[in-house]
């Protein structure tokens, strides 16, 4: 009993940590038709940056969250120049662009940093005790910031003039056009926004699980699958699918093999596209 | 103040407008009318850069004379010319309000005038204040074309390019859209009017242009085509 109350937590950390990067893809993908697969790796980036900064300049994992998190939006925004000329074509193009700027950041990173694991050390030691069990205080503050960030970006998008032109242009680009909304600025402000939650969740996943250099193309497929099962461009309801797949991976590796608890997720897509391939949580959508 | 210089407009390989010159000058509305499928939308969507022409130009003068031939859809609206689509496309996940804020937040800066230009639209069209928290996608039709208009009022526009406001439409509602229309003229808008409904156009504005296969045939004043009716009948089957 007490080892499933440990996990639903874990899978509560785990799945905060896929709602910021599935709110990127699904952002970019449900507004702009546009597959980013190399949006994992700015999660990737944003790992190696908050190694970068503890080990190399400042001893402050907070510090370096910003600064990551900073740099990281930049090169997201790089990345959406970068893509101009697939913008707004057959997403197919955009796939396969991202796909080789993914390849190609991973391998930048292999070559500057080599292929060994990095550590980093836990920015917060204190450990709660719950029935008995220690319980790391840093995953709940993972989970505190994480819901901070996604209801300041679910605020953002309600209630700003930014938010509604975004969920203007997301229903009808061409008349949000005519509207005098700047739409390519729309873009670059979406890019922004997916890059700084992909950082966040990477800088902040660091001190729990190594850093390496393919780790971001492991997590964007579960982004791909969260945001799938959430429903494309269903900014809630891909949050309610990437804590589902959180909890049903980190309750999975109770009985089985982790390896095999990801299996668990590709069985839930596959039942979703099954029964409701729109998406789990249609009537959400804003 | 809009100047369109024989464009010539395709859909794919089809020649839509062969050759289209129109004018409209300040304060004015001017009524394009015309057969279904002549390329009275395919006009209004080439002015507004949706689809731009292959060969001719368009300039427009606000303050200073620009043309606008090739310019996206947002910068052409930033000038000041606005577009009421034929199927009124309102943000239907968004809310009455939000429909209001998306070019409102653009043109004004401060709250008060945000909030006298809302006050404003409301008064033309007093059902949409009931509905100002509401999805655009449980409005009425008619609601709707009003939201398509007032959503475009609050950006103080030079020139507002509109699309069939009548189809579809219950005649006090058109009495509705009519009036708009008026009070538009009244405080020196603009209007490039595309109807179906010519005797509503020809009420309205103060001329006319006819278009026939993607050229104008009839140019003249609104006054004197309501008395020429074989000029009616012949171009677009009204008695």
């Amino acid at each position: 009993m007490n080892t499933v109350f440990i996990q639903i937590i874990n899978g509560l950390t785990y799945g905060m940590i896929y709602a910021l990067i599935a709110s990127g893809v699904t952002l970019l993908w449900g507004i702009m038709d546009f597959i980013n697969f190399a949006h994992g790796e700015l999660y990737m980036l944003g790992a190696y940056a908050a190694w970068l900064s503890t080990v190399h300049l400042f001893d402050n994992f907070w510090l370096a969250l910003v600064v990551g998190v900073l740099s990281v939006t930049a090169i997201g925004i790089g990345i959406r120049f970068i893509v101009i000329p697939v913008l707004g074509k057959n997403p197919l193009y955009s796939l396969l662009a991202t796909y080789g700027l993914a390849l190609i950041l991973q391998q930048s990173v292999l070559a500057l940093f080599g292929p060994f694991n990095k550590e980093l050390s836990m920015p917060i030691e204190k450990k709660f005790f719950f029935f008995g069990f220690e319980y790391s205080a840093y995953r709940i503050v993972i989970i505190v910031i994480s819901l901070a960030v996604i209801a300041a970006a679910w605020l953002f998008m309600q209630k700003s003039k930014y938010g509604i032109w975004i969920r203007a242009v997301s229903q009808d680009k061409e008349m949000a056009s005519c509207m005098g909304l700047p739409v390519p600025f729309i873009y670059t402000m979406i890019f922004a926004l997916g890059s700084a939650m992909a950082a966040m969740g990477g800088i902040m996943a660091a001190p729990l699980f190594a850093v390496y250099p393919s780790m971001g193309l492991d997590i964007v497929l579960i982004a791909f699958i969260v945001v799938m099962i959430g429903g494309l461009g269903n900014f809630p309801g891909s949050i309610l699918a990437a804590i589902l797949i959180g909890e049903a991976i980190a309750l999975g590796s109770i009985w089985l093999a982790p390896t095999q608890a990801f299996v668990l997720a590709l069985l839930m897509l596959l039942a979703v596209l099954i029964v409701r391939p729109e998406g789990l949580a249609r009537g959400l959508r804003a | 103040m809009l100047r369109v210089n024989d464009i010539h407009t395709y859909y794919g390989k089809s020649h839509i407008l062969q050759g289209v010159s129109l004018d409209v000058q300040k304060g004015e509305i001017v009524a394009l009318l015309g057969r279904n499928g002549v390329g009275k939308s395919t006009t209004l969507k080439s002015i507004m850069g949706l689809n731009p022409p292959k060969k001719g130009s368009i300039h427009f003068q606000g303050d200073t004379d620009i043309d606008i031939t090739f310019l996206p859809p947002y910068k052409t609206a930033q000038l000041g010319i606005s577009y009421v689509p034929e199927d009124r496309r309102i943000f239907t996940h968004l809310s009455t309000l939000e429909n209001l804020r998306t070019g409102l937040d653009l043109v004004h800066r401060t709250k008060e005038s945000k909030n006298e230009a809302i006050d404003r639209v409301f008064d033309y069209f007093p059902q949409l204040r009931e509905r100002i928290h509401q999805a655009g996608r449980t409005l009425s039709g008619g609601e709707q074309q009003m939201l398509a208009i007032a959503r475009v009022m609050v950006t103080k526009p030079k020139l507002v390019l509109m699309d069939e406001p009548s189809e579809g439409l219950m005649p006090f509602l058109v009495e509705e859209i009519k009036k708009a229309i008026s009070r538009m003229r009244d405080e020196d808008v603009a209007i490039l009017l595309v109807e179906q409904n010519a005797h509503m156009a020809l009420e309205v504005s103060d001329r006319v242009y006819i278009m026939e296969k993607g050229v104008i045939r009839y140019q003249g004043e609104a006054r004197e085509l309501a008395a020429q009716e074989h000029t009616l009948r012949e171009l677009l089957g009204v008695s």
